[in-house]
């Protein structure tokens, strides 16, 4: 049977020699996921390790954990290595880093995915992390939501702004923004609903003022039809209306706008029975693919363990 | 060959293609978002204009 060689980098507390210790992991779990990432890549069949030059090394690269002592942190990642498909040579699609004394600093890094997107890896990703955060008992996630579109997708995706822990320079303006948003699509907002414009804008005006981070969940759920806003100085810098997916009108969700380009920090609560759990778990529900297999979770809890 | 994407862009993507097709999709996804805006007062013929839903007989405000 096929198997992809799982890497575990052990970086020693005084840094001047790096150890590396190398596990096994099948490949039969993690093979219909690469299947998925590159369509129509014929996956080699060898006997015994694929080495890094074999074929299925060479387009999905390694399965990899790393010790970091200094920060009490242990890293799990996927890496790509397929030149041929996106140019670069050691591209991380997802990677996530748990800190063994401080899981409130547990963080998901999820870089980029090459071009062929669109066969669920990123939800698949997102499935086996809650999976392996329910095996190893921890419960929050940090989420640094930014760019272009991480400041409305982790909101849909079950991310919970955390006031106390924003950006001092920059979080007390995302309200005012909110609301200046709000004036100026209020025309149109008006324009579609005659009758009750105004009473909407003030519903939305409430959620706005609300000091319950949660309301920020409505406001990106606003699915009302606008024009986007046009890139200005009154916007923040990273608002990037050219990759929205334009409806047949030209038009998006109003709460794509008011939050694409925004930048937050927060959690997704992965406690069960939490409504950004519940939130998370309903986007990716139909991904169930395991790509952790148990001798990767085994070697994760015991460096977890490492020296406690 | 294809473009790099950022995950959030991703995620993004095959959102709004499924709730184009349908927008109660993510209707599950969507009802803590419900609940909060029924506290904050709203009610619920305006959610479901908001949001563009329509809000399950089960979930809607008592009373």
């Amino acid at each position: 049977m096929a198997k992809l060689e799982l890497e575990i980098e052990h970086f020693p507390p005084d840094l001047k020699s790096t150890k590396r210790l190398f596990g096994r992991a099948d490949a039969k779990e993690v093979e219909p996921l690469i299947a998925a990432m590159i369509p129509g890549l014929s996956i080699e069949k060898t006997e015994g390790l694929l080495k890094p030059e074999s074929q299925l090394s060479k387009y999905f690269g390694f399965l990899q954990i790393s010790i970091y002592p200094l920060q009490q942190m242990v890293e799990a990642s996927f890496n790509t290595r397929n030149p041929a498909i996106h140019g670069l040579t050691d591209n991380n699609t997802f990677s996530f880093q748990l800190y063994k004394n401080d899981p409130s600093k547990d963080a998901l890094g999820m870089f980029a995915l090459p071009g062929n997107t669109g066969h669920g890896v990123a939800k698949v990703m997102l499935q086996n992390l809650v999976d392996l955060m329910d095996d190893l008992e921890r419960t929050k996630l940090t989420i640094k939501a930014g760019d272009e579109l991480g400041g409305y997708v982790w909101l849909r995706y079950g991310g919970l702004i955390d006031p106390s822990v924003q950006d001092k320079a920059k979080f007390p303006d995302l309200k005012k923004r909110l609301k200046e948003k709000i004036d100026l699509l209020a025309p149109q907002i008006i324009k579609m609903y005659p009758e009750n414009g105004l009473e909407i804008i003030d519903a939305i005006l409430k959620l706005i003022t609300s000091e319950d981070p949660q309301t920020f969940w409505a406001i990106a759920n606003i699915d009302i039809p606008v024009t986007p806003l046009e890139k200005s100085s009154a916007m923040p810098k990273s608002y990037t209306p050219s990759i929205f997916l334009l409806n047949e009108e030209g038009k998006v969700p109003l709460g794509l706008v008011m939050f694409a380009g925004e930048s937050w920090k927060g959690i997704i609560d992965l406690s069960r029975g939490s409504p950004s759990r519940a939130m998370l778990e309903c986007m990716i529900h139909d991904h169930k693919l395991k790509i952790f297999p148990k001798n990767v979770l085994t070697e994760l809890q015991e460096r977890l363990l490492w020296e406690r | 060959m294809g473009e790099i994407k950022s995950v959030e862009n991703i995620l993004y993507e095959d959102m709004a293609r499924r709730e184009a097709l349908d927008p109660q999709y993510f209707y599950e996804a969507k009802l803590p978002a419900i609940k909060v805006a029924q506290e904050a007062g709203l009610s619920d013929a305006e959610i479901e204009l908001a949001f563009n839903i329509k809000i399950r007989p089960e979930d809607k405000k008592p009373g």
